[in-house]
């Protein structure tokens, strides 16, 4: 044997003779041990009531945030002021009597399909309004407008809104506005019931469909504010209709009787 | 703990028991191979605590691929297949190219004077199997420090047996010309 054999032989009876310093089945981890149903079956409790506890306040909070802080008709008057010139620019009567040319649809929520009008001869831009109107109302809960929702529309009970989340005079009646700018009740009331200088007359009749009612002066003689008070009040679309037809800047909904849709 | 079986046929049926989902067999087949893997990666790696890391992470391969052991081989040659590429990924992590790695792991036999001269021949042995190439050092320690046969060492290595046979010649070569008082002999007279 050489010598090298030799040495190779002594180096393994040393290699053979090491030993791992402990146990490598340390490397598996414990098993998972069960919980106990107890403590589980509390646990799913506990779950299910902060899930129930979570969908109810939801509940709450949407319901509450759906209100419509103002009077109908100056939120509309409003929102169709904001909107800029899209609910003027489709107030006037094209010309040619075509109706159908000024239902143009505004882009309300960056919906690229109803960007830009379309002419009266184009069916196919007049059927996708068409579509994305009845995808929208399906959207809002109305099946079937325009041609089953009555155009107008006024509600059997009056509409109670509150102007302010959390403020005392949390409801006014939409048709006592005029008596809000007499002090006759909070000014935060007051504000919101009177109407605002900004809206332009135009967007207001959009809303209202009547000419606007003018507000009562604060200093106005009593007599004259219980007849306004007295007076009947303006014919209100319902809101959420007047609210569709403001997004889609179709004034002819609050001007006509009939929908440019029919044409 | 028991006194783990470490003879062949029973880490296979460990093995075969594990890859059914069997713990205890795993746990069983680790402390069977823990003591080879130990020593192909202390030969590998030459330092104590980066073994014990590459023997750790060889098990925790071999736990998650024990599912797929079909037994082509035994469970022992299967294991250190995975030892080595663990020392692999390591030494070229790290570029191992301390010469003195090999010598300088703690031996706890106490040397005796007598034999200072045959632990200065081990020391130089040592030395020269880790200066071989990384084939060559691989087929000298699984064919003359595991004992392994040919067939088993090219398993392990996962190449053929003549690459095999020619990395432990010329391994032998290497050898015979770095230790001292060692005739240089090319006669293919090898195991």
């Amino acid at each position: 044997m050489s010598e090298l054999k030799r040495q190779l032989e002594a180096l393994r009876r040393e290699h053979t003779g090491r030993r791992y310093p402990g146990d490598l089945a340390s490397v598996l981890a414990p098993e998972p041990q069960p919980a106990r149903p107890a403590a589980r079956v509390a646990l799913a409790v506990a779950s299910a009531l902060t899930v129930a506890a979570s969908l109810l306040l939801a509940v709450w909070w949407g319901s509450g945030t759906g209100r419509v802080d103002e009077p109908s008709a100056l939120a509309n008057a409003e929102t169709g002021e904001e909107a800029g010139g899209a609910a003027d620019a489709t107030v006037g009567e094209p010309a040619g009597g075509q109706p159908s040319q000024a239902a143009s649809v505004a882009v309300d929520s960056g919906d690229a399909t109803n960007a830009g009008a379309s002419p009266a001869g184009d069916s196919a831009g007049s059927r996708r309004r068409i579509a994305n109107a009845s995808r929208r109302q399906a959207e809002d809960g109305i099946v079937g407008w325009p041609r089953q929702l009555p155009v107008r529309y006024r509600p059997a009970t009056p509409i109670r809104q509150s102007p302010v989340r959390g403020s005392t005079a949390s409801r006014v009646e939409p048709w006592l506005w005029p008596r809000s700018a007499a002090g006759t009740r909070s000014p935060a009331s007051a504000v919101l019931a009177s109407p605002k200088p900004s809206a332009s007359p135009a967007a207001a009749q959009l809303a209202t469909g009547q000419p606007t009612p003018q507000p009562v002066a604060a200093a106005a003689p009593p007599a004259l504010a219980s007849a306004a008070a007295k007076r009947r009040p303006p014919a209100a679309f319902h809101p959420r209709l007047k609210r569709l037809a403001t997004s889609l800047s179709l004034s002819k909904i609050a001007t006509r009787s009939e929908s440019p849709f029919r044409s | 703990m028991p006194d783990p079986k470490t003879d062949d046929a029973s880490l296979d049926g460990l093995a075969a028991a594990a890859r059914r989902g069997d713990r205890q067999a795993l746990a069983g087949l680790l402390r069977g191979l823990q003591d080879t893997l130990w020593r192909v990666c202390v030969s590998q790696l030459g330092d104590l605590e980066q073994a014990e890391e590459a023997v750790q992470e060889t098990a925790s391969r071999l736990v998650s691929a024990v599912g797929a052991f079909a037994g082509r081989s035994t469970a022992r040659t299967w294991a250190i297949g995975f030892a080595l590429n663990v020392c692999r990924e390591r030494r070229r992590r790290r570029r191992f190219a301390d010469d003195s790695a090999l010598v300088d792991h703690p031996d706890d036999r106490p040397a005796p004077d007598q034999h200072a001269a045959a632990v200065e021949q081990a020391d130089a042995l040592r030395r020269a199997i880790s200066d071989l190439p990384e084939r060559q050092r691989e087929a000298i320690t699984l064919r003359y420090l595991e004992q392994m046969t040919v067939r088993q060492t090219a398993e392990a290595m996962a190449c053929a047996e003549g690459t095999v046979k020619a990395a432990i010649w010329q391994a032998i070569r290497r050898l015979r010309q770095a230790l001292p008082h060692q005739p240089v002999e090319t006669q293919a007279n090898h195991p």
